[in-house]
């Protein structure tokens, strides 16, 4: 019989309720993990270079959802596990002054059970200059927060963030940002960051500032006390069959 | 009209090979620079952007047991002087042999072998005669069993688990060759285990040359993988895979090997995207524990052990370490993408998994490039105008320094550089030669008490590297004289010097998973056949024949054909003329400086084949020198415990006298006296590194449990392993972490662990 599926079968049927909790959590999960993305673009000025103070020919269109790809998201989920995205202010919207949305992933699983889950989500702030013969002036700050933890045993969550604009002429936007949390290693992970950027749109041009940021939650706890971790050199089933048996036995 | 043999060997050949020192000298190791890898850490956009990160991440995936299959790392069989000190369970039947007796298992000299078998002096060497200096002598017994290392049960691969445990799921059961009644041991795996210290240097590894120069990313092949690549993001959304091209990486292509190999550490039909699954969410070193001075992780803040202390894991993740150390443009495309799943229904590859065998072999060749032992007597001995060592202020007595002065005499005068040549003690290191015999103003290497500049004689006054084919150009292939006499194209760094029977392993002469042969020389021939499709790694179009041992072709017509020659006669052109361009200045020999015409090589296939012959069989990779003292037992085969042994095998020239035989073994004068050994073996030991002795940085490590045999012996092995219990019981070697001041005691050559 394939061993990973008598594993599984085990798990599901287990429930075992709060034996081997380690950490107190509002979901009383035996891990779980929260993380998120906040993207907020601050326009600083705009200025009409050609007609001062009138701002009516540029459209200023913020953008934010989940990314319309196959695999996304994506969740597999055995025994009691939970997904829990938050995405409020999906779709797009006119923007004057400044626009923040924010991805964020909580997950959590019992003893025996398994998550595995990724979202990827795109956010944007598009300015198009419909003005005939106007051209405009944008200062624009992005700013951006990643947050990551993982508590429990065997969970992990981390956030990746990519950024470009329409034809990837902006410099300062080489690097991704990414933080990640494994819990009992290193359980949260953080980190705030800002850019800059200023632009001119002549009559018609346009430009767009995209934010790719995507989540992944994965998570397999088991109720094994951490001291004896350092002794599995021998099967991880071997050693879950005899813990439950016992444990059943107990209750 | 035919010319005399003679006279043509005087005319065109190199100064005749007589009983004087030639070669290239074992000079010191200390600022040879190690190849570069165009690409890496440089240009526009690096693969690596923290090398002190990718190293740290390499020697923890060395170190670290998570990464076999069941428990077994890199260092389980590269932990001694980096080569296996193991007795226990280390016999392999012989499974590279071409005949039915590589299947089972001989009786040693002890009277026993096999599985879970422990060795003892008895035992050695595997080819005995009743007298060791006289090969004609009785033989008393011979094996084509090999003396080699315990890896894996194996088992078909099923799933991984990304958090705990060390051992896969596999479908176990006890192996047909490998047990003990119905017991199964771990499997050997068929070759001894050479030293990873210096092989950043070697050109190609593997004792058979197959982990590639060239490394492609995903497979040890190089350019000759045509599905090979890696995963790059190459646009804000988009991501592709490339091809990837990276020079003197040989240490990455060899990494592709043995994680998936189903002897050394892993079930059948893991892959490297599925181990990076196992492993990017833990902890590194899970659960070993790191000395808190180890002198990579403790600089870097990456150890959790403190000096009352001692805990196991870095504080941090591989999944970090990999986004740290590499290129985002390798690791952060946000979409599940086109990377494929482990199976259906299970969850798809993310990139930096896709990308994992990348990551795994680049961080481990840069760790093992850090492994350099250029501090050992040789190194550190102040040397004469001559630049000869004069051992002088180190602590020696005069005798002692008489005999490592005739020690270094005689294996100098028995030819032994011409194959054990150069500071690295092997003509394998082929591009760091090459580079230091390039003529370059202002440019030296050596200690700093003895600086040697680069140039034709870096090696040695009067030139003598070109003894070995070596020059500034770094040819690969070489003409070298074999035992019948003859003269045969051959591959620079191997050498058949007739250790076993060569049907028992046909070494350098076997083919890659595409049909193709490793050899250079083979491939050269088909070059010079005008067969380009036979020739699949790079640099084979631009081989100089004039800096061949034995020359190929000469433009001089002698009226008839003239036989293992190229003549006029049958038409020659000079060396790049058919790629237009010239290699025929800075010759060794510039008369020999051309190559057969296209017509003229094909027709002598059946007219002149002496011409083209190459000679590949039973050839194996020349092994350093460096470190010998303490990295037996020896040969591809482990066949001799001491070197007292290799000595003996040497002074009868050889076990195995057969056409491949190179040349120089029956030059060999070692046999007569017994001083004279003994002295060559006091040479040898100077070439050992007292930070490898004492494992101090870099040869520190993380504490590793190694399996070493199963309880029993080698007729009963008790059954209920953890993992199966089909499977033996295991015993263990556990070796303490250790910091960057090394050991208290130092560890000791492989003899001292025979009974």
């Amino acid at each position: 019989m394939n061993k990973s599926t008598k594993k599984l079968t085990l798990w599901s049927a287990a429930a075992i309720v709060g034996a081997g909790q380690l950490f107190a959590t509002a979901a009383q999960a035996s891990a779980a993990t929260s993380s998120y993305v906040t993207v907020t673009y601050t326009i600083n000025s705009i200025q009409n270079l050609t007609h001062p103070g009138d701002l009516s020919g540029l459209d200023i269109l913020g953008s934010f959802d989940l990314a319309s790809l196959d695999n996304n998201p994506y969740q597999l989920i055995t025994g009691s596990g939970s997904v829990t995205p938050t995405l409020t202010g999906t779709g797009s919207s006119a923007v004057t002054g400044s626009y923040s949305r924010t991805l964020q992933l909580d997950a959590g699983a019992e003893n025996w059970s398994s998550v595995s889950a990724n979202y990827l989500a795109w956010f944007s702030l598009a300015f198009n200059n419909t003005s005939a013969t106007d051209s405009y002036d944008v200062d624009l700050t992005l700013s951006y927060d990643l947050s990551a933890a993982a508590s429990g045993n065997s969970a992990f969550s981390d956030a990746t963030a990519t950024f470009y604009n329409e034809d990837s002429s902006f410099s300062n936007f080489a690097d991704p940002a990414y933080v990640q949390a494994a819990a009992g290693v290193a359980g949260f992970g953080a980190m705030s960051n800002s850019h800059g950027f200023n632009f001119t749109l002549a009559a018609g041009e346009a430009e767009t500032v995209y934010v790719d940021a995507s989540i992944n939650a994965t998570m397999a706890p088991v109720p094994l006390p951490a001291a004896a971790w350092s002794f599995l050199i021998g099967a991880l089933s071997v050693l879950g069959l005899k813990r439950n048996k016992s444990a059943c036995q107990s209750v | 009209m035919r010319f005399s043999h003679k006279l043509i060997m005087g005319g065109w050949l190199l100064v005749a090979q007589a009983a004087i020192a030639h070669g290239p000298r074992t000079m010191p190791l200390t600022d040879l620079p190690v190849p570069s890898v165009p690409g890496l850490v440089d240009g526009s956009s690096p693969i690596v952007v923290d090398p002190q990160m990718a190293v740290a991440l390499g020697k923890a995936l060395f170190w670290d047991m998570n990464v076999g299959s069941d428990g077994q790392a890199c260092a389980s069989c590269h932990f001694h002087a980096g080569a296996d000190s193991r007795t226990k369970n280390q016999m392999n039947p012989g499974e590279k042999s071409s005949q039915a007796t590589g299947q089972t298992f001989d009786v040693l000299g002890s009277g026993k072998g096999g599985p879970n078998h422990t060795l003892s002096l008895a035992d050695f060497p595997l080819h005995q005669y009743s007298d060791p200096f006289n090969s004609a002598s009785t033989l008393i017994r011979t094996t084509d069993d090999t003396v080699a290392s315990a890896g894996t049960y194996a088992g078909n691969f099923q799933g991984v688990n990304q958090f705990n445990g060390a051992n896969d799921v596999c479908d176990r059961s006890a192996d047909p060759v490998f047990h003990v009644g119905s017991v199964g041991t771990r499997r050997v795996e068929p070759r001894n285990t050479p030293s990873v210290i210096n092989t950043i240097f070697n050109y190609r590894n593997f004792w058979d040359g197959r982990a590639n120069n060239i490394f492609n990313g995903s497979s040890p092949w190089g350019d000759r993988d045509p599905n090979a690549g890696v995963w790059v993001k190459t646009g804000a959304r988009t991501v592709a895979k490339q091809r990837l091209h990276l020079e003197n990486s040989s240490l990455a292509s060899l990494a592709m090997g043995p994680p998936l190999n189903a002897s050394e550490m892993s079930c059948v039909g893991r892959n490297l995207a599925m181990l990076g699954r196992k492993l990017l969410l833990r902890a590194p070193l899970q659960n070993q524990k790191v000395h808190y001075q180890d002198s990579v992780f403790s600089a870097m803040g990456l150890t959790n052990s403190t000096a009352s202390e001692a805990k196991a894991g870095l504080n941090t993740t591989y999944k970090a370490m990999i986004t740290k150390a590499f290129n985002p443009k390798y690791w952060s495309y946000t979409a599940l993408g086109p990377f494929g799943a482990p199976a259906p229904g299970q969850t798809p590859y993310n990139q930096v998994e896709a990308n994992f065998s990348l990551f795994f072999g680049i961080a481990l060749q840069m760790y093992e490039a850090t492994l350099i032992s250029d501090q050992a007597p040789i190194d550190l001995t102040p040397r004469d105008a001559a630049n000869d060592p004069t051992w002088q202020g180190m602590g020696k007595s005069v005798e002692e320094i008489a005999s490592l002065k005739r020690g270094q005499a005689i294996f100098e005068g028995n030819h032994c550089l011409i194959c054990h040549g150069g500071p690295l003690a092997t003509t394998a290191a082929i591009s760091s030669y090459s580079t230091v015999l390039t003529p370059t103003p202002g440019k030296f290497y050596g200690p700093a008490h003895a600086r040697i500049p680069y140039g034709p004689d870096a090696f040695g006054n009067d030139g003598q590297a070109a003894y070995s084919g070596l020059t500034r150009f770094g040819n690969v292939v070489d003409r070298a004289s074999v035992a019948d006499g003859s003269y045969k194209l051959t591959d620079v760094g191997f050498a058949n010097t007739g250790v076993a029977n060569p049907l028992s392993d046909p070494g350098l002469n076997a083919n890659d998973d595409f049909g193709n042969p490793f050899s250079f020389a083979k491939q050269y021939v088909q070059y010079l056949l005008g067969n380009n499709a036979g020739v699949f790694d790079p640099g084979i179009a631009t081989q100089r024949s004039c800096d061949f041992q034995y020359a190929l072709s000469f433009d001089i017509d002698v009226g008839a054909i003239f036989p293992g020659y190229f003549t006029a006669f049958e038409g020659v052109q000079a060396e790049g003329s058919r790629e237009g361009v010239t290699l025929q200045q800075d010759c060794t020999d510039p008369s020999t400086a051309f190559i057969p015409t296209v017509s003229a090589a094909n027709a002598s296939l059946t007219a002149n084949p002496a011409a083209l012959a190459e000679s590949t069989q039973a050839s194996f990779k020349i092994p350093s020198l460096r470190n010998v003292e303490l990295t037996g037992p020896y040969m591809h085969n482990g066949g001799m415990a001491t070197l007292e042994q290799v000595l003996e095998f040497y002074s009868r020239h050889g076990n195995f006298v057969n056409p491949d035989q190179n040349e120089f073994l029956p030059a060999i004068s070692l046999a007569t006296s017994a001083q004279d050994r003994t002295d060559v073996i006091a040479f040898l030991k100077s070439l050992t590194d007292e930070r490898v002795k004492y494992e101090r940085a870099p040869f520190d490590h993380p504490e590793i449990t190694i399996a070493h045999g199963h309880e029993g012996d080698e007729t009963s092995v008790t059954a209920g392993n953890a993992i199966s219990p089909v499977l033996g019981k295991e015993e263990y070697m556990v070796v303490p972490a250790v910091g960057a001041g090394g050991k208290a005691t130092p560890i000791g050559p492989f003899v001292d662990q025979l009974q």
